[in-house]
């Protein structure tokens, strides 16, 4: 079996035992004997200073000969398996992890679902797990009509990829474990094992070694969180655009090296990152990990504000002093740029020969980029899944482009651009079935695009001046130049999803872009402190 | 049988039809062909109105042997296009048609390249015993080691005059040609068959439509795109339609976005050539360097008008006026003239501060205002300002030109049309439209900026690995006039306060210890220390090329004056405002606590 699947534990003293007492004849093989073959194999940590079989075998497994790795649990902690393994002794922890976002992805399931009217409101209703109320999500009907039939097969071929219960795509700086481990348990970006088991060492697809790491590395949760979602932005990255011309072959005398299937510009991090602070530093269990109380939307479950750590109340900032600025996200100033991916095409194709994507093979998906070869040749259409690929292109990106809004706390923050959909269809005989719609929210008529409050983890001491949102029809949530044509057309917001959510109103709208005499004196004030300083 | 039956109507049809078609021949040409070429040859229409075959017949254009009854021996010479260069003083430019014009146009830069040959040379690895400045002379001489002329040779040779025109379907079976490049009309026909009586002999035209220009005027500035609205996108072909990306296409697998056009084109309608001279596009005979010296415009050519009572050539006057064929009327009124003198005929002063224009292609009135002087365009303190610098409503810009050379592959050489060692590959850093640079073009205005370009040169052995003693790069900011000019132009604050258009790149401004200094947004890396949209250090330091000797970005005081504006754009932020009479006066009076502003600070 090339899968020389192999087991981070078997118990160390059983396996010596059972060779010293010579009770197997020499031709069979007990695959219980982990030791035998990963002789030097970590233990995880103190308190995990267990046999390999407490973990990597079902307890009906662990009194008999084994004769392959067939029974071996690879990973343990995967949600097939989590109760048995981990549940003993972290009920409590997997009982809220499973009300967490990570297992559910609820938040992007149903905010794509009600926008592309498959369900009447965004109200959590499926989940990439079943459980709490959500059941799992439903496959795609046969028959595609409307954008609606086909947003489930988008969310398992595209979305669902990054869930904690998928194991990871084999490319570079994808790698995770699967369930507690995709968080727990380190992996390389290169995916390569590098600790003391010589039978698995140097192999792709292993942690790097087999201790769970503590602190858990901002790394580790890049190997999900890279893309546009929030993460990139914490250490600079922001995706470079898809076409090939645009992933220089050769930069400086070196070969590009992609890593999350794309290549990235490198801006501004963020201070925290700059100063070493890692995900975790910021992010607690309960943001993580939930809280017993199924969370909706990414934006309910963090609970992290500034204020906890910084308190400005009676700090000297003149700035931190305007009135009214308590309605203002602390980001709403601090954070330096964002990500604004306008116009998401997205087509399914389902034809056999898909040569002509070629060359946008690098857009961040797995499923799209195993068609080709690193030349850009098409291999054949992947075949575990009856239906093909999913391919997507936006229309422009921007990083210094920012929008505000007002999210469910009634705080000014940046909005993005996070679903402007439009959606095609090519059946297998090339028949287009769907030729670039605008998904409908569910009876309303309305397109199915919103923007969405975004928390830029681009934060820096020095807030963007004043001017970089007063006066800006774009900051407003007019869109630049209006009237413009059908691609500008895209910086002039949608209404978020959710209705505790808004855009900002005309009247607000209007505070922004008039220079009142406040906003002129207040204005002054901030030049005068910015000059004496 | 039925055929037979029918076969003296037929003979008759045919004599009739011949008789007819004689008849209508020479009702239409006179009683004596002006040469033999009509007896095989019969075009649907005459090129043009000055060009009507039964007056000059074929060989005064074509040449070959008109008299010869065979036609072997009368196509003996002949030329297929007249308007090619080497051959253009035999025939477009023989002495009773247009005997100046080859001259000037040989030396002009569409057919030199010259200013794209000297920069090339000045920026890219480049030795000077093989320095050439024009392209024929390229054309004719073996290929050197010169990786700029390589590089201008597979790259950038495809768009000149001196190109033979080829048919080859889309952009590139378009360009070349001489002065056919420009003048042909009908180019969707590029290979008739001339054996068929009636064929469709293509169109000779002084109105010559902007799709003429834009075949090749769509790439680097891209002035061809961003004039009609169209900006090159970053490759999506979004969105995708009928189950591929888009339609918007450009030559080359490129896409564009549509984004607000010229105002000009959007309000007026205007093509290239109601702005754009005769003189400014075939030259004067003078070999210029660059573009921006050949051409004879400006805003103020239109806008600002300077009226002549003597018309220093009334012949050519009168003769493009003829040709063009749509002015309402011989021109009454005073004429104005481009800087070197070429009559704008299409332009009259109307009532008060109102001009008209009537377009060359179809002779409508566009009605336009002179320059207002009302404290804004002769505001002292934007005295260095030009037009463009305000009223562009966006530049394309392309950050980071990626060009890698594999010496294992082969590419056609455009000048040769042949293959030759060598492949280049082109790969973009990212793009943007919004907020241009700004910085001091050549003629000491202010104006904007945009790569031009970042070169980042890589060469790949044929083992596939890099020849790290031939990496280099070269970045290169250009001053042009982006063609997007809009009535609409932005706020004081989104110069004086905004660090990407004072050329520091996007960022945030913090002025500590009265030094300006720069918190940069955009990317940095690939060996360089600041990032691709910084021209200019927060102090005045250059951190690029100029495109030009004489451009440069803004130094360090020109940096600091720009800025200290900005505290009081709060308030003052009318041009009209009396603190900008003289800024250092009211700054002191400001300083020493005599303004009524630190009532503000209560």
């Amino acid at each position: 079996m090339k899968t020389a699947i192999v087991i981070w534990g078997l118990i160390w003293g059983m396996v010596w035992t059972a060779a010293a007492q010579g009770t197997e004849t020499p031709e069979v093989k007990d695959y219980r004997r982990c030791l035998a073959c990963h002789a030097g194999v970590e233990t995880l940590d103190r308190n995990h200073a267990f046999a390999c079989e407490k973990c990597h075998l079902k307890p009906e497994d662990r009194t008999q000969i084994i004769r392959n790795h067939g029974p071996i649990i690879r990973h343990p902690a995967a949600p097939a398996t989590v109760d048995l393994f981990c549940g003993k002794c972290h009920r409590r922890d997997i009982d809220h992890l499973q009300t967490s976002l990570h297992w559910t992805l609820t938040g992007i399931i149903s905010q794509t679902r009600y926008l592309w009217g498959a369900q009447p409101d965004p109200r959590p209703r499926y989940g990439a797990l079943p459980g709490h109320g959500l059941k799992r999500l439903p496959p795609s009907p046969e028959t595609v009509r409307t954008p609606a039939d086909l947003v489930d097969d988008l969310l398992r071929q595209r979305c669902l990829s990054c869930h904690v219960g998928t194991p990871s795509p084999s490319h570079k700086g994808l790698f995770h474990g699967v369930g507690c481990a995709a968080c727990h348990v380190f992996y390389a970006d290169d995916g390569r094992y590098r600790g003391k088991d010589h039978a698995i060492s140097g192999k792709r697809g292993y942690p790097v070694t087999h201790t769970f790491c503590r602190p858990i590395p901002t790394r580790q949760c890049r190997h999900c969180h890279n893309g546009s979602a929030i993460g990139g932005d914490y250490t600079g990255r922001f995706p470079r655009d898809d076409h090939q011309s645009y992933h220089a072959p050769i930069r400086n005398g070196v070969s590009t090296q992609s890593i999350y299937l794309a290549d990235h510009h490198r801006l501004t991090p963020d201070v925290h990152h700059q100063r070493g602070l890692l995900c975790v530093d910021c992010h607690s269990k309960d943001d993580v990990m939930g809280t017993g109380t199924p969370a909706a939307h990414q934006e309910a479950a963090v609970s992290i504000r500034c204020r906890h750590c910084h308190d400005i109340s009676n700090d000297s900032i003149v700035a931190h002093a305007i009135p009214g600025m308590e309605k203002v996200h602390c980001l709403g100033c601090h954070s330096r740029w964002s990500f604004m991916d306008y116009g998401q095409s997205l087509i399914r194709d389902d034809r056999p020969d898909l040569s002509r994507w070629a060359p946008w093979r690098l857009q961040g998906d797995a499923g799209v980029a195993d068609l080709f070869d690193r030349q850009g040749q098409f291999q054949g259409a992947s075949t575990n899944s009856k239906a093909g690929t999913w391919f997507r292109g936006w229309r422009f990106r921007r990083w210094e482009y920012l929008t505000l809004g007002k999210d469910a706390q009634g705080r000014i923050v940046p909005f993005r651009p996070r679903y402007q959909y439009r959606v095609s269809f090519i059946d297998r005989k090339g028949n287009v079935i769907l030729d670039d719609v605008v998904p409908q929210k569910d009876g309303s008529q309305k397109p199915g695009w919103a923007f969405m409050p975004i928390y830029p983890h681009t934060v820096q001491r020095f807030g963007r001046p004043c001017e970089a949102c007063h006066g800006q029809p774009l900051a407003a949530g007019m869109g630049l130049w209006k009237g413009a044509g059908p691609d500008l057309a895209l910086t002039c917001p949608s209404p978020p999803v959710y209705p505790t959510m808004s855009l900002l109103s005309e009247s607000e709208q209007g505070t922004l872009l008039e220079k009142t005499t406040r906003y002129r004196k207040w204005r002054f004030k901030v030049w005068r402190q910015h000059r004496q300083d | 049988m039925k055929i037979r039956s029918l076969l003296p109507v037929w003979i008759l049809l045919l004599v009739f039809g011949f008789l007819i078609g004689r008849a209508q021949y020479h009702r239409k040409s006179g009683p004596i062909p002006p040469d033999g070429c009509v007896q095989c040859h019969q075009a649907d229409k005459d090129p043009s109105a000055s060009h009507p075959v039964a007056v000059m017949g074929c060989a005064v254009c074509h040449i070959g042997n008109p008299f010869a009854g065979d036609k072997k021996r009368a196509h003996i010479g002949m030329v297929r296009n007249p308007g090619r260069l080497d051959l253009a003083g035999k025939t477009c430019g023989q002495t009773s048609c247009h005997p100046d014009l080859p001259k000037r146009v040989t030396h002009s830069l569409m057919a030199t390249n010259r200013g794209i040959l000297s920069a090339m040379q000045r920026l890219w690895p480049h030795a000077d015993d093989e320095t050439v400045m024009d392209v024929k002379t390229l054309t004719n001489r073996p290929v050197g080691e010169s990786m700029a002329l390589d590089h201008f040779r597979k790259m950038c040779g495809g768009c000149h005059l001196h190109r033979p025109r080829y048919p080859r379907l889309g952009e590139i079976g378009q360009r070349g040609g001489g002065c056919t490049d420009c003048h042909i009309v009908e180019l969707e026909t590029p290979n008739p068959d001339l054996s068929r009586k009636k064929f469709h002999h293509p169109g000779l035209t002084t109105r010559i439509p902007s799709e003429n220009c834009v075949k090749c005027h769509n790439r680097s500035a891209r002035i061809g795109l961003s004039y009609f609205g169209r900006f090159e996108s970053e490759g999506y072909g979004t969105p995708f339609k009928g189950g591929a990306p888009g339609p918007r296409r450009l030559s080359g697998g490129r896409f564009y976005l549509e984004l607000p056009a010229d105002v000009h084109h959007q309000k007026g309608g205007m093509d290239c050539i109601d702005c754009h001279t005769e003189k400014g596009v075939m030259g004067n005979g003078t070999v210029y360097d660059h573009q921006e010296q050949q051409v004879d415009i400006d805003c103020h050519a239109c806008h600002d008008p300077q009226q002549q009572t003597i018309d220093p050539d009334p012949g050519l006057t009168k003769r493009l006026v003829r040709a063009n064929n749509r002015q309402p009327s011989s021109p009454s009124t005073a004429i104005f003239f481009s800087a070197q003198q070429s009559p704008l005929y299409h332009i009259r002063s109307d009532t008060g501060n109102r001009m008209i224009l009537y377009r060359k292609r179809d002779g409508h009135p566009v009605p336009f205002d002179r320059l207002s002087t009302s404290g804004i365009h002769d505001a002292p303190y934007h005295r260095r300002l030009s037009c463009q610098a305000c009223h562009t409503r966006w530049t394309p810009q392309c950050y980071g030109c990626h060009e890698t050379r594999f010496d294992g592959a082969m590419q056609r050489d455009w000048l040769t049309g042949r293959k030759s060692t060598g492949r280049w590959t082109e790969g973009r850093g990212y793009l943007r439209f919004r907020k241009p640079t700004l910085g001091i073009w050549s003629n000491g205005r202010i104006g904007p900026f945009a790569p031009g370009c970042q070169v980042f040169i890589n060469v790949v052995d044929p083992q596939g690995r890099i020849r790290p003693e031939a990496t280099s790069r070269h970045l290169v900011m250009a001053g042009f006039d982006p063609h997007t000019t809009a009535v609409a132009v932005p706020s004081c604050e989104d110069c004086h306060l905004d660090p990407k258009p004072m050329g520091i790149g996007q960022g945030v401004l913090t002025l500590t210890d009265a030094s300006l200094s720069t918190e940069p947004v955009s990317p940095v890396g690939n060996g360089i220390d600041s990032p691709l949209d910084a021209f200019v250090s927060p102090v005045g330091e250059p951190l690029q090329t100029a495109s030009r000797a004489k451009s440069r970005p803004f130094n360090r005081e020109e940096l600091a004056r720009i800025y200290r504006v900005g505290p009081c754009l709060s308030c003052h932020d009318r041009y009209q405002d009396p603190v900008y009479r003289s800024f250092d006066d009211a700054l002191q009076r400001f300083n020493s606590g005599k303004t009524p502003c630190r009532e503000m600070l209560k």
